[in-house]
């Protein structure tokens, strides 16, 4: 644990020498790793520069709101599951090009390592079912939205700034005509900005107020237009996905689930319309 | 520092022979890890063994260089980066199934503590930021 922490250096010499050189970066920003998962690439990576992914405050969301069954007359959600290729994609987008990737991408998103078995079950139990990402998929909450500010219109060569609000939830209902929960997290967002152009992050985004910035300034979520039109904005948030059956431990399951929030319409306009009819 | 390096150098290369060995003889670490750090590696060994998994290749330390001294604690702890290209991640088939998203440049923090005359490596701390490498 000594790597976490600020250490003090006794030695006034080597106070002199080292503190000097190293005063800024006195201490690890990561949790520690083993060589054996740090050779696979299995290591979490904390993230200190805002690249890694946030996840969100668990919001927990049971009963008739989010409430689906496994059967044929169960309540469905916008939910899909990806395709290994989409998930390989949407990994190197997120990933690469961005400094230091929150790792923990790959453990929970990539296809291609194995998930976590589940746990042998007791001597005479049935064997625990199996479930898939696309079973789980259906359980999916209609719980994301889009932000967009100004709201509902932009300028154009002027950046417009979206966000989405998408925390992590846990559905109550029915999987393999069992009582179960299923926990979604989200992991990623791809913004289609409505112009042919998209951008995908690992983080939600927020408004200029709370990025502490000034109107119409770039954020990591904003897009700036170069024609003037009528755009649907939207964002598709992947998640990760968990279930339980009768309080018991969770098991994650391997890829992903993305949900769509409803197209938000803004009107792209240049600067002399945008002071004069601003809606 | 020279000791922590060599410590840090035979744990790289320990890592490739385990690793290389489908993850089996990890016992030979115990000479110079601390009790918290062996159990570590132990437990991620036999998780990946359990998943069918192992790695292959040589990971090169391209820079170690000091962070914190403390004499009296007797600790030290660097800056090491590690290049893990030739690194790669092998399933039960034989197919190289490497993360697309691993990194290939690891800056990792650890820290080492003397005990009894030994440099033992207690943590392999990770570091995001990447000025160091």
């Amino acid at each position: 644990m000594v790597g976490r922490f600020r250490l003090l250096i006794s030695s006034s010499l080597l106070a002199c020498v080292l503190v000097a050189a190293y005063q800024e970066t006195a201490y690890a920003d990561g949790p520690s790793c083993s060589g054996a998962f740090a050779r696979a690439g299995l290591c979490t990576s904390a993230s200190s520069d805002g690249t890694g992914v946030d996840v969100r405050g668990t919001t927990t969301r049971g009963g008739t709101d989010g409430t689906a069954s496994s059967g044929s007359g169960g309540r469905a959600g916008p939910g899909r599951a990806l395709t290994d290729a989409e998930l390989v994609a949407l990994l190197d987008e997120v990933c690469f090009g961005n400094g230091v990737c929150g790792i923990r991408d790959s453990v929970v998103l990539n296809p291609r390592i194995p998930a976590q078995p589940p746990a042998d079950p007791a001597p005479g139990a049935e064997p625990a079912p199996v479930i898939t990402i696309s079973d789980l998929a259906r359980f999916l909450p209609a719980t994301a939205a889009l932000h967009a500010e100004p709201d509902g219109w932009a300028v154009v060569g002027v950046p417009a700034n979206f966000w989405a609000d998408a925390g992590a939830a846990t559905v109550s209902g029915e999987l393999l005509g069992q009582a179960a929960e299923v926990r979604f997290t989200p992991q990623a967002y791809r913004f289609d900005y409505g112009d042919g152009s998209s951008r995908t992050a690992a983080m939600a985004g927020s408004s200029w107020a709370a990025l502490g910035q000034e109107e119409l300034t770039d954020t990591p979520t904003s897009h700036v237009y170069r024609a003037r039109g009528a755009v649907r904005v939207q964002v598709t948030v992947v998640y990760s996905a968990q279930y339980r059956f009768a309080g018991g431990p969770w098991i994650g399951v391997a890829g992903a689930v993305s949900g769509t929030t409803p197209p938000q319409r803004v009107l792209v306009v240049v600067e002399r319309t945008a002071l004069t009819t601003p809606a | 520092m020279s000791k922590a390096e060599g410590v840090y150098k035979r744990y790289l290369a320990d890592l490739r022979k385990v690793s290389e060995d489908r993850n089996k003889g990890y016992e030979r670490m115990r000479a110079y890890l601390s009790p918290a750090a062996f159990s570590a590696e132990a437990q991620s060994f036999d998780a990946l063994s359990k998943k069918g998994l192992h790695t292959v290749g040589p990971s090169e330390l391209s820079k170690f260089t000091p962070q914190t001294v403390d004499v009296q604690r007797g600790t030290v702890t660097a800056y090491a980066c590690v290049d893990l290209t030739a690194v790669r991640l092998i399933d039960r088939a034989g197919k190289d199934i490497t993360p697309l998203s691993r990194p290939n440049q690891q800056t990792f923090l650890p820290s080492f503590v003397l005990s009894g005359g030994k440099m033992l490596l207690e943590e392999n701390g990770t570091w995001s930021g990447d000025s160091v490498c």
